[in-house]
């Protein structure tokens, strides 16, 4: 992946939080860049609200900086934070408003917010129908969708959200990662989420970050890009042949090619070894007349890795 | 319109969208129309001027301290409530310096108390005017003037408190707990500490301007201008406090 240092819109460099004695963010540095969504991904207490409490000057930090668009949050916030598009725990808004009077509220905190830009992030989220009603009477799903209009109001360049499917169901959740990804490309914005479900990071974030403790675990990549990145990487492969003997010694004469195990029940071999490797082994193994039935990459789910990283902590 | 007028229009909307907003105004219109009601049919012997109505519902010894209960009890939510929602939260991550939002707050704040004032004149005119015609016109409207600048003062001065512990706290229910201990203990230690010198430096002997109408000061060394500067010094600390302590806060 090439990275360009223009590109970057979020940048934790040390970022510190301790309370007392208790250090409760420990150092943390990561960037998240323009058209990216990172999931920022811990166990419950891991740091993550306290992180983006920081990120968007909630509370001050003991250590450390966070610089949006290359401004510093501490030393000019009104110019940081104006890049940024939040919410933080759950969405609050005044319930005795409209849906369309607590927009109105963050229209007027902002120059230049024009009625149209209104209606056209409430038509993103889909809450057109509400805007009269009265906040009291929204469901949760429907205050998280106010909260992300809110959120774009101001056309932000990165769009920060504290566990955004927290509480909904999981048609809800379903219909989060689908308006996150549209707001993404539509908005063509960067998206930092926070999550302590690694199922929901991996299905909607490009990469994730995670943080045990308050302190840096592990960064890594997920779908296309890793798959991209991997290309010259030694996969797991099964693969299910009418011979199984016979393609046994066939793998084990070859270079490049490592046997992971044989499964005699299923009458399949696991090997291990990058695509050029595997090219020449399937040519191997039709040559012999060994009859290869399917061909499969064993995916380790990003769960085993997440307990190697987190030193088997569970995140389910 | 500048950015602060818009911060000041949308801290009006929060007070005013609320379905309470009106109580106040409902209330400043039952107080003149109990007092008419009562003078018009037991005191028939008292002769009643309009400057005379206008000033016992505006003084806030007499019929005015419910007008500045009732701009307590506005101001007791006006940062608290905030945090008790959780907007708080959206308020604050706004390319706006804090200060700069809590003057927007403190601006409403002032401004409803203005608001509700003129009300109060205009429905206590309104009213005398319906019991009693348009018949006595004896008096100086400067009466009514003083009478209003002396309840004014007496509200800025506890809605500078509201406003502060509303800040440390908050929580709306605190602040008007501490705030009712506050008026209670005013009486009680202006009582106990009227003995010593030093008492004319204490806010509360200094709040009620009332009391130079009469040429006696309530303590030697005091004046009007006395007071006023003391007032004004306390004003300075206590805002001074709150604007402090919110700027400095951690939000959580
Ligand atoms: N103001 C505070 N004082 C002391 N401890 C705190 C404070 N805020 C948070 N914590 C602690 O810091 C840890 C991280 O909390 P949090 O950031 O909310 O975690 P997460 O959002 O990842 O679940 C928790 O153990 C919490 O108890
Ligand atoms: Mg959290």
């Amino acid at each position: 992946m090439k990275v360009h240092e223009e590109d970057v819109v979020l940048r934790l460099q040390q970022v510190t939080k301790k309370a007392g004695k208790q250090v409760i963010v420990d150092q943390l540095s990561f960037d998240v860049r323009k058209g990216e969504i990172v999931g920022l991904l811990g166990p419950n207490g891991a740091g993550k609200t306290t992180t983006i409490r920081m990120i968007v000057g909630l509370i001050g930090m003991t250590g450390g900086d966070v610089l949006i668009k290359g401004h510093s949050i501490r030393s000019s916030f009104a110019k940081a934070i104006s890049h940024v598009g939040a919410i933080v725990e759950n969405p609050e808004f005044y319930p005795y408003m409209t849906g369309w009077d607590n927009l109105k509220q963050y229209q007027r905190m902002t120059i230049g917010i024009t009625e149209e830009r209104i209606k056209q992030v409430v038509e993103i989220v889909g809450l057109s129908e509400a805007m009269g009603k009265k906040v009291r009477s929204y469901s949760l799903g429907m205050r998280q969708r106010l909260g992300i209009a809110q959120a774009l109001l101001h056309s932000p360049s990165i769009l920060i959200l504290d566990e955004p499917t927290n509480g909904l169901d999981p048609s809800g959740i379903r219909e989060m990662r689908d308006y996150l990804k549209q707001i993404a490309q539509k908005e063509e914005i960067a998206i930092l989420v926070s999550s302590h479900l690694l199922s929901e990071m991996e299905m909607m974030c490009s990469r994730v970050v995670v943080i045990q403790q308050g302190k840096f675990v592990h960064q890594q990549l997920i779908g296309a890009q890793q798959q991209g990145q991997e290309q010259t990487a030694a996969n797991d492969i099964r693969i299910r042949v009418r011979e199984l003997e016979k393609a046994e010694q066939v793998v084990r004469g070859l270079d490049g090619v490592q046997l992971v195990q044989l499964d005699t029940a299923a009458s399949e071999l696991e090997v291990s070894c990058n695509d050029e490797a595997l090219a020449l082994c399937v040519e191997e193994l039709c040559r012999q007349q060994i009859g290869v039935y399917r061909i499969v990459e064993v995916k380790r789910s990003l769960e085993d890795e997440f307990l190697a990283w987190t030193g088997g902590s569970r995140i389910v | 319109m500048s950015s602060f007028a818009n911060l000041v229009v949308n801290e009006w909307f929060k007070l005013t969208k609320k379905r309470s907003f009106f109580v106040a105004f409902f209330i400043m219109l039952l107080m003149p129309l109990g007092i008419a009601f009562v003078m018009k049919n037991f005191m028939t012997d008292m002769e009643l001027t309009q400057i005379g109505f206008l000033q016992s519902i505006i003084d806030f010894s007499g019929g005015g301290s419910v007008f500045v209960f009732l701009c307590m009890i506005y101001a007791a939510s006006i940062v608290s409530g905030e945090h008790q929602l959780g907007t708080i939260k959206l308020l604050l991550i706004r390319a706006h310096s804090r200060s700069k939002i809590l003057a927007s707050k403190l601006v409403a704040l002032l401004l409803f108390m203005l608001v509700l004032l003129l009300y109060s004149l205009l429905v206590g005119l309104l009213v005398y005017f319906i019991f009693f015609g348009f018949g006595n016109l004896d008096g100086s409207w400067f009466e009514v003037v003083k009478a209003s600048a002396y309840t004014l003062v007496y509200t800025i001065v506890y809605l500078s408190i509201i406003f502060m512990l509303s800040i440390l706290t908050k929580s709306t229910g605190a602040t008007i707990g501490i705030t009712f201990c506050i008026i209670f203990l005013e009486g009680v230690m202006t009582m106990l500490l009227s003995r010593y010198d030093f008492a004319k430096y204490v806010l509360f002997f200094n709040t009620n301007l009332q009391v130079y109408e009469n040429g006696t000061p309530p303590m030697e060394g005091m004046s009007l201008g006395f007071s006023v500067a003391v007032i004004a010094i306390y004003l300075i600390a206590i805002v001074g406090i709150a604007f402090y302590v919110f700027k400095k806060r951690d939000v959580a």
